[in-house]
């Protein structure tokens, strides 16, 4: 493989990367969507949607695979497939996170969320969505700065994660009727720090690939 | 014309002015040498030297120098400046020369301006355009990518500029049809929705570029995100109308059965049923005069016959109709009127009907033993009218919505006191074909604050 054609498929890589990202970044914002509206029908399309997903991880992960197998890539080269394969294991978890959340909206319906603390999830998701995506363009851009600065910005969401933890018990603790809906009120709110904490994992990867060191920024 | 013999060295060389030189020299030492011989040779040399540096000279002044000046002037075309004019007007090859190349530059001078307009007026078209536009080439690069992109998407159009565009907007579905449109030259519409900076919906038309012969396809955003919200809002509102008016139905349709079946023989029941009934017709006839009363007042049917009215006749006049109620459940109502209020322009039957819903709700909402002031007075430029309750209050996250048509903080409750859900959607469309608006703030648990504003 001459190197233009190297450059040239590890550059379609990154670009099927960016594909399945923003597959992951609709998924993220309709399994919150549908959860805040009790929307059954569009959790039910987040739910089948993770085929799709499913399906673009396993393909872009052979690529990479295949890349380093054929052409035993060094230095910077071998860092591209590296992060390549860590990006997408961290699009994945997030998508599988997305899957939960619609599950929960699926098992809530009838249930009027009315736990007060469930007003904070949509900036929760909003910031969650954010990193993903500063994660993605600093990947693009190679942009080791971005990387850090949305790495910060899972502290933020970790302390609001704390927050709808213990308004949750709160309510719960007050009116024992709200114990179901309390309780998938937890589980959203954690899938949704988990989805940061992986975005965090991109930013990571971004900085790997750039600098070859290892940061934890978590 | 002025110059000095460096420069002169240095841009034409000293070769050709030696090489001139020594040639008409040795000419001129020639010829005198030929039929003189006698003379020696410095003498002959001593006597062409002036012809040789006079002949030079011309040489110099008519043809290198210009020249010299025309290959300067191209030089500078060649670096884009066309404004330098050769100033030569000889009348030999060389003036020709110079005019030829003074015509090229002018011609090419407007050639370049003539397109740089066209430019400048496709780029002003471009980013004055309500419309986003993208624009790809055969190989899905970018183009160009107008403001409205820019900012609707939040990206850069000048370093996305040749970048794939998947780099440029991550969206799975806009690269789908791109493609889409590219491979099969086909003209395509659909909508998408872009999550960040905010969630919207946009409807995208992509076209093939036509007479380009590089190929690609042109994508124009449109924002209908406004255009589906309010039609889920008329969607959501024909189901929530629908809902309002079969529920009382039901109940109808369930007694009148019963009758049918035999209940009729048994007076007492029967007599209780159509009090039932009753007052389900009545409920129905409510909300049905509710919805009528709505759409002729927000579809301007019914305009406000204004005349002057006193703003204290009117809350009296709805404090006679609703202080029975009030006093039933033991509420305590004030009225408070700031003196010298002047006449307000304004429909006194709507007005009238303003008033009475928002004092009608506050009764309902407010526990036995509560208070409730209406107030009156001036501020500014402008008559409002308060009115102040200890009741139930409303949750934050609803004030803002309490306005929708057959919205209802809390469904069972409303219906229980017999409320329409129209209320206070009356209230405010009222107000606006006034020219007036309404505000609220509550605290819950503690009471609420209805304000209406009617400009003087």
């Amino acid at each position: 493989m001459s190197r233009y054609a190297f450059d040239k498929s590890l550059r379609e890589i990154q670009n099927d990367i960016l594909r399945m990202g923003s597959l992951v970044e609709q998924a993220i914002f309709d399994s919150v969507d549908s959860f805040m509206n009790q929307d059954v029908t569009v959790a039910a399309g987040v739910i089948m949607g993770d085929e799709r997903i499913d399906e673009l991880f396993l393909e872009i992960e052979d690529k990479c695979v295949k890349i380093i197998a054929t052409q035993q890539p060094i230095a910077k080269d071998l860092r591209v497939a590296i992060t390549g394969i860590k990006i997408l294991l961290s699009l994945e978890r997030m998508a599988d996170h997305s899957v939960d959340i619609a599950r929960s909206t699926m098992c809530l319906t009838g249930h009027p969320m009315i736990v007060r603390p469930v007003q904070e999830i949509p900036r929760m998701a909003r910031m969650a969505r954010q990193m993903v995506k500063d994660g993605l363009d600093a990947y693009v851009n190679r942009d080791v700065e971005k990387a850090k600065a949305m790495c910060a910005m899972d502290d933020q969401v970790d302390f609001i994660f704390s927050h709808v933890f213990k308004d949750t018990l709160a309510c719960m603790e007050e009116n024992p009727q709200v114990v179901v809906q309390g309780a998938y009120l937890l589980y959203v709110s954690r899938y949704l720090e988990r989805i940061a904490d992986h975005a965090t994992n991109i930013g990571e990867a971004v900085i790997y690939l750039v600098t070859g060191e290892r940061r934890e920024l978590n | 014309m002025k110059f000095s013999t460096a420069k002169l060295a240095r841009t034409i060389g000293w070769r050709p002015i030696v090489s001139y030189f020594l040639l008409i020299f040795v000419f001129f030492a020639l010829l005198k040498l030929y039929p003189v011989t006698r003379e020696n040779a410095f003498g002959v040399a001593l006597l062409s030297l002036p012809f040789a540096v006079l002949l030079a000279w011309i040489m110099l002044k008519r043809v290198i120098f210009p020249l010299n000046l025309i290959a300067e002037a191209a030089q500078e075309m060649a670096r884009g400046n066309l404004e330098k004019e050769i100033k030569i007007y000889t009348n030999d090859e060389i003036g020709d020369l110079a005019r030829s190349i003074n015509l090229l530059a002018s011609r090419l001078k407007h050639t370049v301006e003539d397109i740089t307009d066209e430019k400048n007026r496709m780029h002003a078209i471009l980013n004055s355009m309500a419309d986003g536009v993208v624009a790809v080439d055969s190989a899905g690069r970018v183009l160009l990518v107008n403001p409205v992109v820019e900012r609707a998407l939040g990206i850069s159009g000048q370093a996305s500029r040749g970048k794939e565009i998947v780099e440029v907007v991550r969206h799975y579905d806009f690269e789908k049809y791109l493609k889409e449109a590219l491979v099969n030259q086909l003209d395509l519409r659909r909508e998408i929705q872009v999550l960040t900076p905010d969630p919207k919906i946009y409807s995208v038309h992509f076209t093939p570029l036509k007479g380009s012969d590089r190929g690609g396809v042109v994508a124009l955003f449109r924002d209908v995100t406004e255009k589906r919200q309010l039609e889920q809002l008329r969607n959501e509102f024909i189901a929530n109308v629908s809902h309002e008016l079969r529920t009382p139905m039901t109940s109808i349709k369930g007694f009148l059965e019963t009758l049918l079946d035999g209940a009729l023989d048994d007076r007492d029941a029967a007599e209780h049923f159509l009090k039932i009934m009753s007052a389900e017709t009545e409920r129905l006839t409510r909300l049905i005069d509710d919805l009528f009363a709505l759409s002729n007042i927000e579809n301007r049917k019914v305009l406000p016959k204004k005349e002057p009215i006193l703003l204290e006749d009117v809350v009296e006049k709805v404090v006679s109709i609703l202080g029975q109620s009030a006093s039933d459940k033991d509420i305590e109502l004030t009225t408070s009127m700031a003196e010298d209020l002047p006449r307000v322009m304004a429909d006194e039957d709507m007005i009238t009907r303003v008033i009475i819903n928002l004092l009608d709700n506050a009764i309902k909402y407010t526990h036995t033993g509560g208070r409730i002031s209406v107030e009156a007075g001036r501020d500014g430029e402008r008559i409002f009218v308060r009115v102040t309750d200890t009741g139930i209050g409303i949750p934050e996250e609803s004030l803002s919505r309490v306005f929708e048509r057959l919205y209802r903080v809390d469904r069972a409750r409303s219906r229980e006191c017999g409320g329409t859900g129209l209320g206070l959607a009356i209230v405010k469309h009222i107000l606006e074909v006034h020219g007036g608006s309404i505000e609220v703030t509550s605290s819950l648990g503690r009471g609420s604050t209805f304000t209406a504003y009617l400009p003087l």
